[in-house]
């Protein structure tokens, strides 16, 4: 513990020399390593800030210049309000006063350790299954501390401390003026030997003031390395910021401090010396030279820098989200006024929305060199990305307004969704040995996934139909029969995919287990949805269900796919069980909750007044006949 | 013909779409409540319970996805056959359930006769013997004759006999083997002075206990004792135990940790092995390397892959088995499965190996129901079009 604290007064006692205002492009194309996959910087500072904060910028400060800020001048930084807690408990505990915003700074957070470190480490000594939702809260912001607490350090081998000022022994030392860093006095290292071996420290009265600067200068570089190593002992796991390859290893700047002279560390204090005098020139030659020498020893060639730079930069998922929900309002203005020029613009929207969707997806699928389906926020943008286009289809050959709505407010939906899964950093995550089959993901997952935009976007059209008929009273309208006559060609389309997918799923688990069938959580699922689809079509023909039973058991086939998709990793076992949280949780009861009353409200009630009033004109009948 | 058949009302009923509907509806049902259960009891039990029962144990009045299968199967038959038109327009349809049909026959097939088992190798070692992953058996052998006993013989109060047999089906040299370093590990194997002199007069075992789950513990005072423990969700992890009466002596078998035990019977030694269900391989199959290739700074797998040899008669070959590359050889599929390394630190693979006759079956019904759906469909949807365009 204590040794935290000194390493921590070590930062505070580094002041930055100014706040710096310097371009950090070049930064921004650091190759780091971070779970398994190479990334430029910009990616790595992203995730973190967004596993920290839920957030990918911090008002209009972006993520790098905000991990610039945390690496070169960890003190400005400190201060920031980074770590979100949502639980209120959480903060009752640390003594902290809750805020609006729900973010907290490592200062706070740090007054606060002894706590925060006693309720973790109480947390993490229960079994996984007796952890409460605030022991897991416990957990994870500790993991954030920590991990934030170590990127800080990743330079401070560079930083100028009062531990290392020289004054006696500059030139000895061959240290240059303004050089007092642990870094300059580790190239030291040896002469510092040659000094205190001559020494004698029997006596201290004897010592001149050169010899007891030496002395200082290597008990500083030794209580240095210790807390570093202490630190390394601490943190589990260890995730420091790892950015030179060495063999088939990722290093950390401390992992090879002990080798002062390396070229890339060299470099590395070059660009943080530059950082700090603003020199601009300086900063960026030393990131090229430094980029230009490890590069070729990167283990994985195939890395995208500039398009996944450029995919960080357009936000392609966040502007598509903004242009679906501008279209959806436009084509709803367009039922109030001028409805040509608002449909017309809502289109335009929507084209626009999708071929920025379109990108975002072919961009993942070039950078991970891999089909674009690979966990459940990719299934939600790519899901969102095939109704949409459903959507659009039917704008083309059905009903201009009808398209207009699908495909803007369910690729909203399913967009905004989507933004649950991407909170915890990169959405781009390494697969399992079994997973990684390009041939098995690109047909397997691709046609599961189009069933389950095809049989979603029959429900969610089985919810317009309903609506219609509401609102319409006894009349059926026109614009009611159009939707219902879509339901059933969009869910034969769901339908056929679903199966096929299914079966493809089938024939890879025959590949990789032996069986075709296991009756696994995800397999059953997928079987539900081929099951219910077939169960409307045939009680179609067999006439058990007829124009709204069809429409409502197509609304109740979203939850079918809701269930199947992700309703199923909620019970956390089979093969599948992967990317649950307990916010989500909340979220599909809510959902399941909203289609219960949706299906009693617009769907049992009307029912149930249709059935009387045809009940009643049916005795009316009987009554006029028997008069006649 | 055609239309007097219609008119029986047991036809009428087997052709009934109201009959696919209500089978559909219950299998949706059982296909839920099947994974749901599996929360609690895991897949294996909720499986059984479920999916290849007849009736669901507990509801008996609820029948189970075999019994619903089988009256789809009918249903399906009896529509292909009577009710159906076999005109171009209908292809779509006939293709779809006639692949449907191919389909159950596949899974018929494939639950009855196929057999699922793993081998674990470590590097250099050969064996073409095959474990079961659920099933345990009890093995009696003595002078080159065994007896095979199945786990359904080993329940509570039931007797096992050692009749005379012919026939051997099992690797002895394999057998002596496992004996030897069982008794160089100093595992308990019974003690064999007690039974020297004993005179027994009948081969008949009584199974007196038997436990899904059991371990032995070493207790501070009790000394060892086995302990029955709550069965796993994961149904493979759990290690069987059972208690023997042979000649009024009892014998504890446990799985795991003492799984054999040397008996003599009228100054005959036999040896009883508790030891998952075995299946002998027409191949043996020699771990050349196994590797793991991980993604850089992490602890996440990339790839397993076991180089093998598989010696078969006087033929020897080599084969890289991966994850979603098999080794195939007639009705045998030899699998990437695991990959672990021991408390020794040797690494060890574990190849999962599946005989199926019908393993092609899933694929063709698959094709055809899939070319059966998209024409329907196509053709419907390409019908809608037109009709919107007039």
């Amino acid at each position: 513990m204590f040794k935290r604290l000194v390493l921590v007064l070590f930062l505070f006692v580094t002041l930055p020399l100014a706040a710096k205002e310097i371009d950090l492009s070049q930064l921004e194309k650091v190759t780091v390593l971070e779970q398994g996959r190479y990334k430029p910087l910009a990616s790595y500072a992203r995730n973190l800030l967004l596993r920290f904060s839920g957030r990918s910028k911090i008002g209009k400060v972006d993520a790098t210049q905000w991990f610039a800020e945390t690496v070169f001048e960890p003190a400005k930084a400190t201060s920031r309000k980074i770590f979100l807690i949502n639980d209120p408990a959480l903060l009752e505990a640390l003594e902290i006063e809750p805020v609006k915003h729900r973010k907290y700074s490592f200062d706070q957070l740090e007054m606060s350790f002894e706590k925060l470190y006693g309720f973790t480490i109480a947390a993490l000594n229960k079994e996984d299954v007796d952890r409460t939702d605030l022991d897991k809260e416990f957990i994870r912001v500790y993991s954030n501390f920590n991990s934030y607490h170590q990127l800080l350090n990743s330079f401070s081998i560079f930083f100028n401390h009062s531990d290392f000022d020289i004054a006696q022994t500059t030139e000895y030392l061959g240290i240059k003026t303004g050089e007092n860093n642990l870094f300059a006095i580790l190239k030291t290292s040896n002469r510092l030997e040659e000094w205190m071996s001559n020494l004698d420290i029997s006596s201290v009265k004897q010592l001149s003031e050169k010899d007891k600067e030496v002395v200082r200068l290597a008990l500083a570089l030794y209580s240095w390395i210790e807390t570093h190593k202490a630190f390394d002992e601490l943190y589990t796991p260890i995730e420091e910021f790892k950015l030179i390859p060495i063999g088939q290893e990722m290093m950390s700047i401390w992992d090879l401090m002990e080798n002062s002279n390396k070229p890339e560390l060299l470099l590395l204090n070059s660009v943080y010396q530059a950082y700090q005098s603003a020199n601009q020139a300086q900063f960026d030659e030393s990131i090229i030279a430094f980029n230009t020498l490890v590069k070729p020893r990167l283990i994985d060639k195939r890395i995208h820098t500039d398009l996944e730079l450029l995919y960080n930069k357009i936000n392609p998922f966040g502007n598509a989200k903004f242009l679906y929900g501008l279209a959806f309002l436009l084509v709803m203005t367009s039922f109030i006024f001028l409805p040509m020029l608002f449909r017309w613009l809502s289109l335009s929207m929507s084209l626009c929305g999708f071929a920025l969707h379109l990108f975002g997806l072919v961009s993942r699928v070039i950078i991970q060199g891999r089909p674009p389906v690979t966990n459940l926020y990719e299934t939600f943008i790519f899901v969102a990305l095939i109704t949409a286009m459903i959507g659009l289809i039917i704008y083309k050959v059905v009903d201009k307004n009808l398209g207009l709505i699908l495909t803007s407010f369910v690729a909203l939906l399913l967009l905004l969704v989507s933004g649950k899964f991407a909170s915890d950093g990169d959405t781009m995550q390494v697969l399992i040995a079994v997973l990684d089959s390009n041939f098995w993901l690109s047909t397997h997952v691709v046609c599961i996934s189009i069933g389950y935009a095809g049989v979603f976007m029959a429900g969610v059209i089985g919810h317009v139909y309903i609506i219609q008929r509401f609102f319409a009273g006894n009349s059926i309208s026109e614009l009611a029969q159009r939707s219902y006559r879509l339901i059933l060609p969009v869910l034969a389309f769901g339908l056929c995919f679903s199966f096929l997918g299914t079966m493809l799923g089938g024939i890879w688990a025959d590949q990789s287990w032996g069986r075709f069938w296991g009756w696994d959580p995800k397999e059953n699922g997928a079987l539900l949805i081929v099951l219910w689809s077939s169960i409307i079509f045939h009680a179609r023909l067999a006439g058990m269900l007829k124009e709204f039973g069809i429409a409502l058991a197509s609304v109740f086939a979203c939850v079918v796919v809701i269930t199947s998709w992700f309703g199923i990793n909620l019970l956390g076992v089979g093969l599948h069980s992967y990317g649950f949280t307990n916010g989500l949780a909340t979220a599909l009861y809510a959902y399941y909750a909203f289609e219960a009353l949706f299906i009693i409200v617009f769907g049992f009630i009307p029912l149930s007044l249709m059935r009387k009033r045809k009940d009643k004109s049916q005795v009316d009948d009987y009554e006029a006949t028997k008069v006649a | 013909m055609r239309s007097a058949l219609l008119k029986n009302p047991i036809i009428a009923f087997l052709i009934s779409l109201k009959l696919t509907v209500v089978c559909l509806f219950l299998l949706a049902v059982l296909v839920l409540l099947g994974t749901i259960d599996q929360v609690e009891y895991g897949l294996y039990l909720a499986q059984q319970r479920y999916f290849n029962s007849w009736f669901v144990p507990g509801l008996y009045i609820v029948p189970g996805a075999r019994l619903v299968i089988w009256v789809l199967f009918i249903n399906l038959v009896s529509v292909l056959c009577l009710r159906f038109r076999y005109r171009w327009s209908n292809l779509g349809l006939i293709l779809s359930h006639t692949g449907l049909i191919v389909l159950m026959l596949s899974a018929f097939m494939t639950l009855h006769f196929s057999e699922e088992s793993f081998v674990q190798l470590k590097e250099a070692e050969q064996s073409n013997i095959a474990s079961d992953y659920m099933l345990w058996e009890l093995a009696v052998w003595k002078d080159g004759q065994q007896w095979i006993f199945k786990e359904k013989d080993l329940s509570i109060g039931n007797f096992v006999e050692l009749r005379p047999v012919s026939k051997q089906r099992f690797d002895v040299q394999g057998a002596q083997k496992k004996v030897a370093t069982a008794q160089k590990a100093g595992v308990a194997l019974g003690d064999k002075s007690d039974f020297q002199n004993e005179s027994i007069d009948t081969h008949k075992i009584y199974i007196s206990t038997k436990y899904l789950n059991a371990r032995y513990f070493d207790t501070p005072f009790a000394g060892r004792i086995l302990k029955n423990l709550p069965v796993e969700t994961d149904f493979e992890k759990n290690n069987r135990a059972v208690t023997l009466v042979v000649d009024n002596r009892e014998i504890t078998l446990e799985g795991e940790q003492e799984s054999m035990a040397f008996v003599t019977i009228d100054h005959e030694q036999y040896i009883f092995e508790l030891r998952r269900k075995q299946y002998t391989l027409p191949f043996a199959i020699q771990l050349l390397d196994v590797q793991r290739d991980l993604h850089p700074g992490t602890q996440t797998a990339k790839s397993y892959l076991s180089k093998v040899k598989v010696i078969e008669g006087d033929s020897k070959r080599k084969y890289t088995i991966s994850m979603n590359q098999p080794f195939r050889s007639t009705a045998y599929t030899v699998y990437q499965s695991s990959y672990g390394i021991d408390l020794d630190g040797n690494e060890f693979t574990v190849l999962a190996v599946v005989k199926n006759q019908a393993r092609l079956l899933p694929y063709i019904s698959s094709l055809i129901i899939s070319l059966g759906l998209f024409w329907h469909f196509g053709f419907a949807f390409f019908a809608y079009l037109r009709r919107r365009d007039v």
